[in-house]
């Protein structure tokens, strides 16, 4: 392969990159105890871009390794045909050539689907027997193993083997004609054994469920909310890092510009793809630039944004390592990875005796952005009272101007977690895993259920 | 290659069928600040499902991963539970207009040049502009061991545009034409005068207000409410509608494959059921609902041609083209009866917890103030709440400037009680 392709990319001039990934995966879904899918599937993308000097990109999807060479070639043909209304620089990158084992153990292409259903199946009746109260119920098991090659023009070579396995449940409870639903996923890095460690959101899903059923509309006003370490690291990846990517293509955000202030002293915000273990880390990007730890907020300023090659020229940055391809046939794109929040100090605990009156989220159902205007919706609420965690509640979407929303964060806790859930980034096209971390956070003064009023 | 798999298939389960697609795509984009980029994909597909014994098992993937896919669909019927489906037979098929000819003669200069053309038009001090092109060709063939064999060609040509303004703090406004065949100059010219028509009344001052109020919904904007009234009617959602269950009894909503080149047009469905018009609202009431095979099989009766199994996706029930009854009201009569309300021409519902409870709650950063039914200007931070099934009982204008959009024809919709906030 890595001749194949070495003589892939010397076949146009200009800048040649040549990705091929092939990757094999699982999928077994349950309604209820009804079987709805179990198979597996492999698929293969290829992609050649080329950037011919004083021309704009060609890129070329193919879906077989033979086509490379032509790929290139036609790649170089269309970059040509572009006219921009100025020169493409690319930042310069360290050269390098990693070659990781492909050896898996444990790997989950060798385990039998009929396994994979019965863990899953396990699992459901878990769930469903949790609780009378819970009737309906979707879980999901899946497993990817992705194998990768980039070569480019300027020497760049990876060859890399990535596993991970996941699961997902959604449990509905109903009761007196009142019906609630709760969510829970797991992800894990590696082979087959990791999901194990997915056992326990079955069970707990289903009493989330339930115990939604007996929350009331919150009575509309102005609150203290405290977010969990999952909804805070939501808030983050959605609020602020999807906000310091540069853009590749699209109009849907707009850059935080650098030196803006968007908290307090105590909001530092990072992206980290060099974290050990977590099933996001990388070494090289998907254009072969070295990952690179990305501090993005420091003591609330904007300080940093994460780059492409080309992006990084424009802006006379540097590359981060954050151009990742968010499908097998797609072109690269700034993404995050691991973009955390640096945790501040004290607990839960401490947080919460400081509140007479407020509300304890632990689930973010979505949260949007337009323009500046973050809408987040709640999926699980719990008043807080007199300092202590008391009834659950239903919650409205909260519907806050992003720089009010930050200037409003009062407290940091120190109980910094990494999110083994399943991540996406909301963003149009497929979504890519990312992990967030984050402590739980508290926010003054929040405006709930007035507009919904 | 897919008679191929049948019959091996055959031999070894008592039925099974293959979808088999093909695609060759050009997208060209271009913007402010990165590089123009011209994109060319093409792939073949295929997904294999095997039934036997009461079960079924399927699988898919690249088209020249044929055998392995068919050996991963068996793997699947031997995990699988109990489950009814039988397999459709030939039947005849309708003539649809799927595929127009030039589509593939459409090469990356030509997209490149409609690119640049609306870019141009478009430009201007305070905007950043991006305009994308693409054009698309393939073909599908289904088939199954009953004896179904058919291919239709598919074309598919798209233009978008997204226009920011000022500081870029607010959401930019997107406008797309996508359809089966190549637009004319005139249809192009139409999407960059609905761009610039939206660009130019001035930004009002803010001023807070929170009001119930007429609304006028033009049809890009309908077609998003329609989401709530589609989900009710989608699959295993879809239940016969209790006699109370009533909408404006001018409202009437077809499916309609055989509408010539547009998105959602087939003569033959990817579980190989021959496609068919189906009224889902007449006058105001829910009569239909849509399913594939599988879930018709289920609940016992015939599949109503709406099943998608491309690749390695599971298989999905999904519309194909929508077509909202027209009104009389002309735009006059749309304006007058919006009076001193607000013009909507564009809208993306926010995120909803259950989209069948038809609840929302959108930013309207493209919301126009009226003055007895003329606008006066764009509103800053305005927001549109309510419940789309409220909204549906005070319909007081239907437009007949129904056109499509992508897959839906649908006109104009003036509704009086929308909760409207700016603050």
């Amino acid at each position: 392969m890595r001749e194949a392709l070495g003589r892939a990319v010397q076949a146009a001039s200009g800048y040649v990159e040549v990705r091929l990934r092939r990757r094999w995966s699982t999928a077994v879904v349950f309604r209820k105890q009804r079987i709805e899918v179990a198979t597996e599937y492999h698929a293969f993308g290829g992609v050649a871009r080329v950037l011919v000097p004083g021309h704009g990109w060609g890129a070329v999807a193919f879906a077989d390794p033979d086509q490379a060479l032509a790929a290139v070639r036609r790649a170089a043909e269309l970059s040509a045909e572009t006219r921009p209304e100025r020169v493409i620089a690319l930042a310069p990158i360290p050269i390098r050539q990693v070659e990781v084992p492909v050896d898996l153990p444990d790997d989950p292409r060798l385990v039998p689907l009929a396994q994979k259903r019965e863990v899953l199946e396990q699992w459901t009746a878990e769930l469903l027997s949790t609780d009378r109260r819970v009737t309906d119920s979707r879980t999901s098991y899946g497993d990817t193993v992705v194998e990768t090659w980039l070569a480019t023009s300027e020497g760049v070579w990876l060859h890399d083997l990535n596993a991970e396995t996941t699961a997902a449940a959604l449990a509905i409870a109903s009761e007196a004609g009142s019906t609630d639903r709760a969510v829970g996923s797991f992800a894990a890095r590696g082979g087959f054994a990791g999901i194990h460690g997915g056992a326990g959101v079955f069970a707990d899903t289903a009493t989330r469920a339930v115990d939604r059923l007996a929350a009331r509309m919150i009575a509309p006003g102005r609150y203290p909310v405290v977010l969990d370490p999952r909804a805070s690291g939501g808030l983050i990846l959605q609020g602020i890092v999807n906000l310091c990517r540069s853009r590749s293509r699209g109009l849907e955000r707009e850059l935080l510009p650098l030196g803006m202030r968007l908290g307090p002293e105590f909001l530092s915000v990072g992206d980290d793809p060099t974290v050990p273990g977590l099933r996001t880390s990388l070494v090289l990007d998907d254009e072969g630039t070295p990952v690179s730890h990305q501090m993005l907020v420091q003591n609330g300023v904007v300080v940093g944004h994460l780059h492409t090659r080309e992006s990084a020229a424009t802006d006379a940055a540097t590359a981060t390592g954050h151009a990742l391809a968010p499908t097998l046939r797609s072109i690269p794109m700034a993404r995050p990875t691991n973009p955390y929040l640096v945790k501040g100090q004290g607990d839960l605990a401490a947080m919460l005796g400081e509140v007479s009156l407020g509300i304890y989220l632990t689930e973010l159902v979505g949260l949007t952005i337009e323009g500046r205007r973050v809408t987040l919706v709640p999926g699980v609420g719990t008043m807080i009272r007199g300092g202590a965690l008391a009834e659950p509640v239903k919650c409205p979407p909260l519907s806050v101007d992003l720089l009010a929303l930050f200037g409003r964060l009062d407290r940091v806790a120190g109980d910094f977690v990494w999110d083994q859930g399943a991540t996406g980034l909301h963003d149009a096209g497929p979504l890519r895993p990312i992990t967030t971390g984050a402590p739980h956070t508290r926010f003054l003064d929040l405006e709930v259920g007035t507009l919904q009023s | 290659m897919i008679g191929r798999l049948l019959t091996e298939l055959g031999g070894r389960v008592a039925h099974a069928d293959v979808v088999a697609t093909t695609d060759d795509t050009i997208t060209v984009t271009r913007q402010a600040r990165t590089a123009p980029i011209v994109e060319a994909s093409t792939g073949a597909w295929v997904q294999v499902r095997v039934a036997d014994s009461g079960r079924v098992g399927w699988a898919g993937g690249l088209l020249t991963d044929g055998g392995d896919i068919a050996a991963a669909a068996l793997r699947s019927l031997a995990v699988s539970d109990q489950e009814p489906l039988l397999m459709p037979a030939p039947s005849p098929l309708p003539e649809v207009s799927t595929a127009a000819r030039e589509v593939a003669g459409l090469g990356s200069d030509a997209l490149l040049a409609v690119t640049e053309s609306l870019a141009d038009r478009l430009a201007g001090v305070g905007r950043t502009v991006e305009v994308w092109a693409e054009r698309s060709v393939g073909q599908v063939e289904v088939a199954n061991t009953r004896g179904v064999a058919a291919a239709y060609p598919a074309s598919l040509v798209g233009v978008g545009v997204a226009v920011r303004l000022g500081d870029g703090t607010e959401a930019p406004l997107h406008l797309d034409l996508v359809q089966g065949r190549p637009p004319r100059e005139d249809e192009l010219a139409a999407l960059g005068n609905e761009v610039e028509g939206l660009l130019r009344p001035p930004l009002l001052p803010f001023q807070p207000f929170r009001q119930r109020i007429s609304v006028w919904f033009g049809p890009r904007a309908v077609r998003s409410l329609l989401a709530a009234i589609l989900a009710r009617h989608l699959g295993e959602s879809w239940h016969p509608p209790a006699e109370t269950v009533r909408y404006d009894e001018r409202i009437t909503l077809d499916d309609d494959p055989h509408a010539p080149y547009r998105p959602g047009s087939r003569p033959i469905d990817d579980d190989g059921v021959v496609t068919r018009r189906i009224r889902l609202v007449d006058r105001g009431r829910p009569v239909a609902g849509i399913a594939d095979l599988r879930l018709a099989s289920r609940a016992g009766r015939p599949s109503t041609g709406h099943g998608y199994r491309r690749g390695a996706g599971p298989p999905r029930v999904g519309f194909s083209n929508l077509e909202l009854g027209a009104g009389s009201d002309h735009q006059a009569a749309l304006g007058a009866a919006a009076g001193n309300g607000i013009y909507v021409p564009t809208i993306r519902l926010g995120p909803a917890a259950n989209p069948i409870a038809g609840t929302f709650r959108a930013a309207a950063p493209w919301a126009y103030r009226l003055d007895r039914g003329e606008v006066v200007g764009r509103l800053d931070g305005c927001w549109l709440s309510g419940n789309v099934f409220d909204l549906l009982g005070r319909l007081v204008a239907v437009g007949d400037d129904r056109r499509w959009v992508g897959a839906a024809r649908v006109p104009s919709w003036v509704v009086d009680g929308v909760i409207a906030t700016a603050r």
